[in-house]
């Protein structure tokens, strides 16, 4: 090729080409070695053979017009070849530019995802938290000037039961349950059936963990660490004697019957009661009956010990349904039965 | 028909060299010539086949609406089917052809440019949606922080 007119021609060119014409003779020295006919070569590699094609032809004309016609075909397809490669550079930005986009997205879906977990969680923890203040008013003694007097007392109590209530609709109670604890609190403060208002309050008080206890149960086969402490204070509360252990919890039972008798005393009636009230409102699992440890061959003790045993069982079995209450074959070391809650178990909780 | 013309466009005195130089563009005015020289219109036979084409290619390219990122190549293409059709007339078979040759190739110049222009738009539009999206993920990022905040709190308040 002869550059020294190639370069001539192209200066001539690119006065009458404006922008693309300006790249293309950008170094109009030798147009086909310049950066962005390198470019080309490498982007668009068709088209600037096409272009040094149609120089080597010109170089191969005699006569002036036609050689003319190729050098300017030449430069017109050395341009198209650089457009070319500017717009392969150009795709390429676009195709990264689409990558950022698929990341951001991907970023924000994730981050979106993670935050509605969150949202969650933190439902979660202030309905957790809601249930624990209503249940901790629940259980709160009453004052002393309220339980002067039976009906005091009895107020207190339905004032519990609403609270407890409340804490079980919160908890998404079965409306079953919700409707008999609701019809008890009715029937508590309409004060109607001859009985004393002292008893129906305390029914209702009891329909109302039961309610809750039926909120918990849905919550799944576990109780979770929160309603494992919600025991804790609540037996607390009652006076109940709990120990957790690698078996479960243990409620003590001290002094429920008198000496050498399987007949309830009057304070382990009350302590009944209390459990009672205490395991309907704490649902999950089996409620097994741990005799006293009988030595071996003390027939005698055997015997007073299965009766004790048949006497809780009765007991509880009033108020809680009765495959849950169970008997053991025999208590551990200890004069006293027990009754253990093998669900509520600490390092097993959800 | 239409084809009769396009193996030889580039050329007709070296055959294989020539047709490696036939482009896209003279392929697609070749295929619109030949479905309106097509046996089912009545209108007689073009005399001028080719240059009828480069005419219908250079109409289509300066009717978009983006022509004017082309303006110069069409203008050297308008230039050259010019020259073609005067050097036809004056009976100049070579020099016609030469001339055709300069037009298709500022056809394909001109082509080229429109779509370097189209894939900027597309580039630049592309660049806007990725920084909003980047907003966007950023803003959630944002958010989500927030809500571990707001959620360490509740549960620090605990006991």
């Amino acid at each position: 090729m002869n550059a020294t007119v190639l370069r001539l021609l192209l200066a001539v060119f690119a006065a009458g080409c404006g922008s693309t014409a300006s790249q293309v003779t950008r170094r109009p020295a030798d147009p086909l070695s310049s950066p962005d006919a390198q470019r080309a070569a490498e982007l668009a590699p068709d088209l600037l053979a096409r272009a040094e094609r149609a120089f080597r032809q010109a170089d191969g004309e005699d006569d002036a017009g036609a050689r003319r016609d190729q050098r300017q075909r030449g430069r017109m397809l050395l341009a198209a070849a650089i457009a070319e490669a500017e717009r392969i550079e150009l795709d390429r930005r676009r195709a990264e530019a689409e990558a950022r986009i698929a990341r951001a997205d991907a970023g924000r879906a994730a981050a979106e995802h993670e935050r509605m977990r969150l949202q969650r969680a933190l439902e979660i923890e202030r309905t957790g938290q809601r249930q624990q203040a209503l249940q901790a008013a629940a259980l709160r003694p009453p004052t002393a000037g309220a339980a002067q007097d039976a009906k005091g007392l009895a107020a207190s109590l339905r004032t519990r039961a609403r609270l407890m209530l409340a804490a079980a609709r919160a908890m998404g109670a079965p409306e079953r349950a919700l409707a008999a604890a609701e019809r008890a609190l009715a029937a508590a403060e309409r004060g109607d059936r001859g009985r004393s208002a002292l008893r129906l309050a305390h029914d209702a008080l009891t329909r109302a963990g039961a309610a809750l206890g039926a909120a918990r149960a849905l919550g799944g086969e576990t109780p979770t660490a929160e309603e494992i402490a919600a025991l804790r204070q609540a037996a607390s509360l009652r006076g109940l004697e709990l120990r957790h252990t690698a078996r479960g919890t243990t409620i003590a039972l001290p002094g429920a019957f008198a000496e050498a008798s399987a007949r309830l005393s009057k304070a382990g009636r009350a302590m009944l009661e209390a459990v009672s009230e205490l395991l309907l409102a704490h649902p999950h699992g089996a409620v097994l009956i741990e005799p006293a440890h009988t030595p071996a061959g003390d027939d005698r003790k055997a015997q007073l010990f299965a009766a004790r045993s048949a006497a809780l069982r009765k007991s509880l079995s009033r108020h809680l349904p009765a495959d849950r209450v169970r008997t053991a074959a025999d208590g551990e070391a200890g004069g006293e039965p027990s009754l253990l809650l093998p669900a509520y178990l600490q390092q097993q909780t959800r | 028909m239409a084809l009769l013309w396009a193996g030889a466009a580039e050329g007709q005195q070296a055959p294989a060299p020539q047709d490696q130089d036939q482009d896209q563009d003279q392929r697609d005015g070749s295929a619109k010539l030949g479905s309106l020289l097509s046996p089912r219109t009545e209108s007689p036979p073009s005399p001028t086949p080719e240059i009828d084409a480069i005419e219908l290619r250079l109409r289509q390219l300066q009717g978009r609406r983006d022509a004017a990122h082309a303006r110069q190549a069409l203008e050297a293409a308008a230039a050259a089917l010019a020259s073609a059709r005067k050097r036809r007339a004056a009976s100049q078979p070579e020099a016609t052809e030469r001339a055709k040759q300069r037009a298709w190739a500022a056809l394909t110049w001109a082509s080229r440019l429109l779509a370097r222009a189209q894939t900027a738009e597309e580039l630049a539009a592309t660049l806007r949606r990725a920084e909003a999206a980047e907003r966007q993920a950023a803003r959630a990022q944002k958010e989500l922080m927030a809500a571990q905040r707001e959620l360490d709190e509740a549960r620090g308040r605990q006991p």
